[in-house]
């Protein structure tokens, strides 16, 4: 396990910088990008599948947190009573047939036109979106994490908002891409987790292809964020992610043990350790030296009424998005044998006004020995 | 299409008892996949050996897209391999059509379905076939059942080089071959373009100027002879990121392993499916690939919009649900709601936990 972890995080410096490269990908025809032709694009949910209620308050959700993006891009909601492919509407809905959802969660049906008639002719002209609405995909559409899966949810709390995210990125004509942490990779382990909340988001890299595509809204949007997620390899097309862990000193990762769907950490008091999270910039700007603290929690939600027992300071490129270890003291006077949570909290001065604020404090669960 | 955490088999009873067998020597299964403390892995090659009607070595010898005989008229692409090895299964004969949904109109209008491949003549690949004419792609997993040869290297099915085989599963690099991102359809016959009611708006609106003959005449000699279709098109740009701790406060950055980039020989991937063929069990053998006459009138797929699911009743924090949150945490939950989960608290000299 330690020879794994060391394998895969290779260290390129102590505190000091990183160089990465943005890693999604689109399409084009004929040399021109395939997108849409405005900035606004309305999807018509079924309403058979999604009837007023839940189910449509979730597509709702989905599209709401997708607008968070920095772009210039959105996307609203309407509703219509029948559904087809190619019929120059972009739809979702969810379906039991089996026909080509065998195996996939939700299929995304892009067409658009490509012709040369004395000149280029390229446009997107229809996304439609299914969601398999048969066994074993569970969709939850709570995102209290006691329905997720990995946050106590058992193996059957798929978020619809995640995939969804997922989907309406393909609707952006990005491709999946499996070099890095992102929402175009295994979508239901892209969330941010605080409190009682696991939630799903597109992330820096999707925000960043939205501005690529579209551009910036104007004035920019900010938005730092943190999450105890981290990239892990591929998985076919797809990027794979896990948890973010805690190691001793030595590069050890401690031991843990599963806590109703978390791993939490064993950890010594007084004992160093390096927590490893995951910092993103959903913005449309780079953002400089923000103060970043770390807390010991007596509960899953951190905040500042939390104990603080260190800081640093975070720049990061727009779009911008790395895994860091950080070394920190376990408070010798915790109390033995008891539950904590190790938190860390990005713009902890609150100084920046961000689109999102909820996303800016996560944590990793130890068990004091 | 989001990645799939579970991955029905095909109902043959041999490919089944194949496939279970290989699931409990390797930890792909469903239920496992479906954790994210032990994330969906790409299907093994004893699994693609185990589910697959045929496996084959081939050349794209034709492509043509025919749409389907029903009301969507969904285009579907049917591709002709010539058969140039045979290492699982049969064919009829040295070529082989399969069915795929997606494709073109022939009149400038495209369908491009995420997980399901696109050709182009000339394309060599190592093809997983199962269910061809009743499945919309006939690959074992979709596209994770094409492997591309380039310059006797292989990749997947997007173009990222296969760079070695590990706990039976092919291993992925960095690089991409970027002539494989590329799918080249043809251009539409001039009279099939008129057709497309966008075109012939076009044509309206030259008035009396437009002369067909003079329109295709030119067309003829100014069109390109395909069109070109990039599924990449990686963008990519700089980032300058760091995080600096305070005083005595150590900060390592991670970053992913480098991958090896020189994509493996075509030999030696032949000589991994070999391997897996050969340790199947006896009588699980390949069946034999019927191909598909792009001639006979088909219907696509349907998907009917169907009823949600249940909504399973909302399971709360579990701190909340036992009534052990502390009064000072409440507090901080309530502190933190009221200001939209930010969780900066601005005016709260509280110091709840430790």
């Amino acid at each position: 396990m330690i020879r794994i972890a060391l394998k895969f995080a290779c260290v390129l410096s102590a505190g000091l910088f990183a160089g990465q490269v943005a890693a999604y990908s689109t399409k084009t025809c004929l040399g021109e990008r395939l997108k849409w032709g405005s900035n606004s694009k309305q999807l018509r949910a079924s309403t058979t599948s999604f009837p007023a209620g839940t189910w449509r308050n979730t597509l709702q959700g989905t599209i709401d947190r997708f607008n968070l993006n920095p772009s210039r891009f959105t996307y609203s909601l309407g509703t219509t009573g029948s559904v087809r492919r190619g019929n120059g509407t972009s739809e979702v809905w969810g379906s039991t047939d089996t026909g080509l959802l065998a195996g996939a969660p939700a299929r995304a049906f892009q067409y658009w036109t490509c012709y040369w008639f004395f000149g280029n002719h390229v446009s997107l002209d229809e996304v439609d979106v299914v969601f398999d609405y048969r066994s074993p995909w569970q969709w939850a559409s709570s995102e209290a994490k006691g329905n997720v899966t990995g946050y106590g949810g058992g193996t059957d709390g798929r978020p619809m908002r995640s995939t969804g995210l997922h989907e309406i990125g393909h609707g952006l004509i990005l491709n999946h891409e499996n070099r890095w942490y992102n929402i175009m990779g295994t979508d239901f382990t892209h969330l941010h987790a605080n409190g009682g909340m696991a939630r799903a988001y597109f992330g820096a890299d999707g925000s960043a292809a939205a501005v690529f595509l579209y551009g910036a809204r104007s004035p920019a949007r900010r938005d730092l964020g943190v999450v105890h997620w981290r990239y892990d390899g591929t998985s076919g097309e797809y990027s794979r992610h896990r948890k973010t862990r805690l190691f001793n000193t030595s590069g050890a990762v401690l031991a843990s043990f599963d806590d109703a769907g978390e791993t939490r950490f064993r950890v010594n008091r007084g004992q160093q350790v390096r927590a490893e999270f995951t910092y993103e910039n959903m913005g449309s700007q780079a953002q400089n030296n923000v103060p970043v603290g770390f807390y010991i929690s007596s509960n899953d939600l951190v905040t500042t009424a939390d104990r603080r027992i260190g800081g640093g300071s975070l720049s990061i490129s727009a779009g911008g998005h790395f895994t860091a270890e950080v070394t920190l003291t376990i408070p010798a006077n915790l109390d033995a044998n008891r539950n904590y949570w190790l938190g860390v909290i990005v713009d902890e001065n609150d100084a920046i006004a961000e689109v999102v604020e909820w996303n800016n404090a996560t944590y990793l669960p130890i068990r004091t020995n | 299409m989001p990645m799939a955490i579970a991955t029905p088999l095909r109902h043959r009873r041999q490919a089944a008892l194949l496939a279970g067998l290989a699931a409990l020597l390797l930890p792909a299964t469903s239920a496992l996949a479906q954790d994210p403390e032990k994330p969906a892995r790409p299907p093994t090659l004893a699994h693609a050996v185990a589910a697959a009607d045929a496996i084959v070595r081939g050349t794209v010898a034709t492509v043509a897209y025919r749409l389907s005989d029903d009301d969507e008229r969904i285009p579907h692409t049917f591709v002709t391999y010539r058969i140039e090895d045979t290492l699982r299964g049969r064919a009829d004969g040295d070529l082989v059509t399969l069915r795929f949904v997606g494709g073109t109109d022939g009149r400038g209008r495209f369908l491009s379905v995420v997980g399901v491949p696109m050709f182009s003549p000339g394309d060599q690949d190592i093809l997983m076939i199962q269910g061809n004419g009743t499945s919309d792609c006939p690959l074992v997993d979709c596209e994770d059942g094409r492997l591309r040869i380039f310059r006797d290297q292989v990749y997947d099915a997007h173009g990222r080089a296969v760079v070695g085989y590990e706990e039976g599963r092919l291993r992925h690099g960095d690089q991409v071959e970027a002539e494989l991102l590329k799918v080249r359809f043809p251009a539409p016959a001039f009279d099939e373009l008129m057709r497309n009611p966008e075109v012939a708006r076009q044509v309206r609106a030259m008035g009396r100027e437009a002369d067909i003959d003079e329109l295709r005449r030119r067309y003829a000699q100014e069109a390109p002879r395909s069109i070109e279709h990039e599924t990449g098109a990686p963008a990519r740009e700089r980032q300058r990121n760091s995080l600096v701790g305070e005083e005595g406060i150590q900060v390592r950055m991670v970053e992913p392993e480098p991958r090896e980039r020189t994509a493996v020989a075509l030999d030696q991937v032949r000589r991994w499916l070999v391997e897996e063929i050969r340790r199947a069990p006896e009588g699980a053998a390949g069946t034999r690939v019927v191909s598909v006459d792009p001639d006979t009138p088909f219907k696509a797929s349907t998907l009917a919009a169907s009823r949600p699911p249940r909504v399973r009743p909302e399971v709360l924090q579990r701190a909340r649900q036992r009534g052990d949150e502390s009064a000072e945490e409440r507090r901080e939950r309530e502190a933190v709601e009221r200001q939209e989960f930010n969780p900066v608290i601005r005016r709260d000299d509280r110091q709840p936990g430790a």
